[in-house]
C-alpha cells in the first residue's frame, strides 16, 4: 500500500532518519509545487484506557485482531503491515493511550483504513480533537510561532440535522465523512447552514482577528483544522479534528515532537475529564460502618442558539434510530416533551454507558466511573461540527476549555529521538 | 419514541422525583442550564445517601423508657454537609405529610432524636465535627403546612419524655407552569442560609415534563404511583439493558460473559443496590432482574440462537462463539424495548 520499501528499517532511529529525508524530499517537492509521493501522516489512535496494550505482545494481539499485524522493530515500535500483508507504515505506543500510525500512504486509502480500522474495534477510537481544543492549541500557535509566520486554520460547520427535504433522513449510513473525503462532484445541493473554509494569514493577523470573527460569526468556533507552524523551518503540522496530522514541513523530528506535545495535552485532558466527570457512588469507612455518596460532575453543553423543534427531532430521530449514526450513540429515547428527551443509552463505539439529556437548548450528559473521556471529547466536537460551532462547555461549573488549558499547562516539546 | 408526561401533583409527591431533584441541587453546574444548584451555591454538599442510623445505646434506653414508638436503625434518604462551618442536614423525601399517629412518626422519632448533639457519634464522625444539624422533610409544598405541625408534635413529645429533639426544618418543592421551585420554612432559611422563603431552580418548557436525568432510577421501599413506578422500572431497565449490551459489544470472541442480578443492579444503580438491606426488597430487584433477563434471552433464542441461558452455580450466561454471533447478539438486544418488553420493529 505504500511505494517505498520499509522493510529494511530495523530501529527507531532508523525509521525517524528514513522519515526525515522522506519528508525533507517531499517538502522540496511541495516548494516546486510538484509533489511525486504522499506526504507523511501520522493518524492518532486512542487506545482504550491503556489496560489492553501494555506490552509490545498485547499491542501485536489487539492489532491482530482488527487486522493490523505488528512487527516489533524497537521498544514500542512495529512495523504495520495490512491483512495483505502490504506494509502501512508505521505504528509506535507514543503513550500509555494512545499510539501514533505513521505512514506515507495516499491520503484518502489511510484515512479509509484507519476509519475501518477503529470502526471495528471497540478498544480503539480516533484521538478527537474539539473546535474548544483547537481554539486552545491556537493559543499555544500564537505563543511557540514568530508573528510573521502563517498560520492556517480550517472551520468545518455542517448544520445537518436542519432538515432541507425528507429525503436526507433516508441514508442508512450517516457516519461523519472524513475531512477530505468530500469532492466536488459528491456534494449535493442543500439549503442550510454549512461553513467549510480556510484560512491562512500570520499569526499576528489572525491573532488580532479570530476572537472578535468568531464573536460576529459562530462557526468560527469550529476549528476542524490548524497548523503548527514548523519551527524547523516553512510549512508546519495540520492537525485534524480526528486525530489525522499531516507533516508539511522538511522534518520529521519536528512533526513527531508536535505529535508527541498535542498528544501529551490529549492525554492529561482524558485523564482530567474522567478525574472530574465520572459518576459513581463512593464508599468511605466511618466508626459506624460505610458511607456512600454521589461523586462527579455532569457535562454540560449549552447551545448558544438554540435548536428549532424540527431540527431537534431530526437530531434526535438520526441518532437514535439508525444503528450507524454520526454521534456513534445507541439508546431509546423517552420523550419528555416536544424538545426534551433522555436517552440511559450506550457510547455505541466504546461500548460504554452515557446518560443524556438532550432539549433544544443543549445536552447534559451523566458519565458513569469507568466511562472513557474520549465519548465525551468526540461529543463535544460532533455538536460543534453538526449543531452549535458555538456551545458552551462545562464539566460541572468549570468550562470545558479551562481543563483544554491547564491539561496544557507544563507540557513541554521533547527531542524526538 | 415514548412518551411520558406526569401532572405536577404527582410528580413533586414522587419520592423518586424528589431524591433526584435534591442530588440535582447539589451539583456542580454553571449558570443558566435549567437547573440551579441552590444547596450547593450555599454550601452544601451530599455527606451520604442511604446511610444506616443507629442511635447511641443511651438513648435507645430512653426510648425504651419512654414507650414512644420508634426504630432502633434509620436509613434517611441522604445526608447534606457544610464541611466548612459543621453544618450537617439529615434529609427524608416524603410525598406527603404523615400525622404523629402514624407509623411513620416512628421513623421521625427517631430521627429527630439522631440530629441532636450526638449526631455525629450516630453518622460515624469525628466528636465535634458536627457543630449544628437538623432533619429535614422535603415534601410537596401543599404538605408543608402538615409537616411542619406533624415535627413540632413530635419534637414535644420527645422533649416530654427527656430525650432531646435536634433541630427539624421543612422543605418543599412547588411545580409551577414554567419552573420547579423550592419553598424553605425560617428554620430551613436559616439553617441553609438561603435568603428567599421560594427559590426557582429548575426551569419547565410548557408541556413538558420536568423531571431531571435520575442518579438512581429506582427505590423499592418508597411508596409510588403505579404510572410512576413503572417508569423508574423501565429506566432501571433501560440501564440494566445497556450494561448487557456495552459488555456484549466489548467482549472478545470467543467468550462467555457471566452476569448475576446483584452486579447488573449495582450498574444500573450506581452502586446503590448494596446498601438496600430490606430484605425483600433487595429480592423484589433480583426478581425483576431475572424477568427481564429471561425476556432477553427469549428474544435472543427467537432472533439468533440459544446463546443467553441461566447457567446453575454460574449465573446468567452469553456465549458469544464468533464476531458474527456478536454482531447478532448486539443487534438483537439493541431493538429490545424496555417499555414494550419485546423488540422494535
Amino acid at each position: 500500500m505504500i511505494e517505498t520499501d520499509i522493510s529494511h528499517i530495523r530501529s527507531r532511529r532508523e525509521m525517524i532518519r528514513f522519515l526525515d529525508g522522506y519528508s525533507l524530499e517531499r517538502k522540496e517537492e511541495l516548494d516546486e509545487r510538484k509533489v511525486k509521493r504522499p506526504l507523511v501522516k501520522t493518524h492518532l489512535i486512542e487506545v482504550l484506557d491503556g489496560r489492553q496494550a501494555r506490552t509490545d505482545d498485547q499491542y501485536k494481539d489487539l492489532f491482530a485482531r482488527r487486522g493490523l499485524t505488528l512487527k516489533p522493530i524497537d521498544t514500542g515500535l512495529f512495523m504495520a503491515r495490512d491483512q495483505a500483508g502490504s506494509p502501512v507504515g508505521f505504528l509506535e505506543s507514543l503513550r500509555p493511550r494512545i499510539a501514533a500510525l505513521y505512514s506515507t500512504m495516499d491520503s484518502q486509502p489511510l484515512s479509509a483504513f484507519v476509519r475501518k480500522l477503529i470502526i471495528s474495534a471497540p478498544e480503539l477510537d480516533h484521538v478527537w480533537l474539539s473546535g474548544v481544543t483547537f481554539n486552545v492549541l491556537w493559543n499555544v500557535v500564537t505563543r511557540l510561532s514568530a508573528p510573521n509566520r502563517f498560520a492556517k486554520i480550517v472551520f468545518t460547520h455542517d448544520s445537518v440535522f436542519e432538515v432541507d427535504n425528507e429525503s436526507e433522513m433516508s441514508d442508512a449510513e450517516e457516519e461523519a465523512p472524513g475531512p477530505q473525503d468530500e469532492t466536488e462532484d459528491s456534494a449535493g445541493v442543500v439549503e442550510r447552514r454549512a461553513a467549510r473554509f480556510q484560512l491562512i494569514d500570520r499569526v499576528s493577523v489572525v491573532r488580532s482577528k479570530l476572537s472578535s470573527l468568531q464573536h460576529l460569526y459562530s462557526p468560527l468556533y469550529a476549528i476542524s483544522q490548524l497548523r503548527f507552524p514548523s519551527p524547523a523551518g516553512r510549512g508546519g503540522h495540520d492537525f485534524y479534528d480526528n486525530g489525522k496530522v499531516t507533516n508539511r514541513s522538511e522534518s520529521f523530528r519536528d512533526h513527531r515532537s508536535h505529535v508527541l506535545y498535542v498528544t501529551r495535552i490529549y492525554e492529561q485532558m482524558l485523564g482530567r475529564t474522567e478525574q472530574q466527570a465520572w459518576y459513581s457512588v463512593t464508599t468511605s469507612l466511618r466508626t459506624h460502618g460505610e458511607f456512600r455518596k454521589v461523586v462527579g460532575a455532569p457535562l454540560v453543553v449549552k447551545f448558544v442558539e438554540p435548536l428549532t423543534a424540527p431540527t431537534f427531532d431530526h437530531w434526535v430521530k438520526s441518532t437514535f434510530e439508525r444503528s450507524r449514526n454520526r454521534f456513534r450513540l445507541w439508546g431509546h429515547p423517552i420523550r419528555l416533551g416536544p424538545t426534551k428527551v433522555h436517552v440511559y443509552g450506550l457510547d455505541r463505539h466504546l461500548w460504554q454507558p452515557l446518560f443524556l439529556e438532550l432539549t433544544a437548548n443543549g445536552c447534559m450528559a451523566i458519565i458513569p466511573n469507568g466511562t472513557c473521556g474520549n465519548s465525551v471529547h468526540r461529543l463535544v466536537t460532533n455538536i460543534q461540527r453538526f449543531l452549535d460551532p458555538g456551545a458552551q462547555v462545562y464539566l460541572g461549573d468549570l468550562p470545558y476549555a479551562k481543563f483544554v488549558e491547564e491539561a496544557s499547562v507544563g507540557i513541554e516539546y521533547e527531542n524526538a529521538e | 419514541m415514548a412518551s411520558s408526561m406526569k401532572t405536577p401533583s404527582e410528580l413533586v409527591a414522587d419520592p423518586v422525583f424528589q431524591l433526584n431533584s435534591l442530588l440535582w441541587l447539589t451539583q456542580p453546574l454553571p449558570d443558566a442550564v435549567g437547573i440551579r444548584p441552590v444547596l450547593r451555591e450555599a454550601g452544601f454538599e451530599v455527606d451520604a445517601i442511604c446511610p444506616s442510623v443507629t442511635l447511641p445505646p443511651d438513648i435507645l434506653l430512653l426510648f425504651k423508657d419512654s414507650g414512644l414508638a420508634h426504630q432502633d436503625n434509620i436509613r434517611p434518604d441522604v445526608v447534606l454537609c457544610r464541611q466548612q462551618d459543621g453544618r450537617y442536614g439529615v434529609v427524608e423525601c416524603k410525598g406527603n405529610s404523615f400525622g404523629p399517629e402514624s407509623l411513620t412518626a416512628r421513623q421521625a422519632r427517631t430521627l429527630l432524636a439522631a440530629v441532636g448533639p450526638r449526631l455525629d457519634e450516630a453518622l460515624g464522625l469525628r466528636s465535634g465535627t458536627i457543630t449544628r444539624s437538623t432533619a429535614r422533610y422535603l415534601v410537596p409544598s401543599q404538605a408543608a403546612a402538615d409537616m411542619g405541625l406533624t415535627l413540632q408534635v413530635l419534637g414535644n413529645e420527645l422533649g416530654s419524655k427527656k430525650l432531646r429533639a435536634g433541630a427539624s426544618c421543612v422543605l418543599a418543592l412547588e411545580l409551577g407552569d414554567t419552573v420547579l421551585s423550592l419553598v424553605a420554612d425560617n428554620a430551613a432559611r436559616d439553617f441553609f442560609g438561603l435568603r428567599f422563603e421560594k427559590v426557582d431552580f429548575l426551569s419547565v418548557e410548557e408541556g413538558t415534563d420536568p423531571r431531571p436525568l435520575y442518579f438512581i432510577p429506582y427505590d423499592p421501599d418508597c411508596s409510588q404511583s403505579e404510572e410512576e413506578r413503572a417508569y423508574c422500572k423501565r429506566v432501571l431497565f433501560e440501564r440494566i439493558q445497556a450494561s448487557l449490551l456495552g459488555a456484549g459489544g466489548r467482549a472478545l470472541p470467543p467468550a462467555d460473559l457471566v452476569f448475576d442480578a446483584e452486579g447488573l443492579l449495582n450498574d444500573a444503580t450506581l452502586g446503590m443496590y448494596d446498601l438496600w438491606e430490606n430484605k425483600e426488597s433487595a429480592k423484589h430487584m433480583r426478581k425483576l432482574v431475572r424477568q427481564l433477563l429471561a425476556k432477553l434471552a427469549e428474544i435472543l433464542r427467537n432472533e439468533v440462537g440459544d446463546v443467553f441461558r441461566f447457567v446453575e452455580n454460574k449465573g446468567w450466561t452469553l456465549q458469544i462463539p464468533n464476531e458474527n454471533t456478536k454482531d447478532a447478539i448486539c443487534n438483537a438486544l439493541s431493538k429490545f424495548s424496555c417499555e414494550k418488553m419485546d423488540c422494535y420493529q
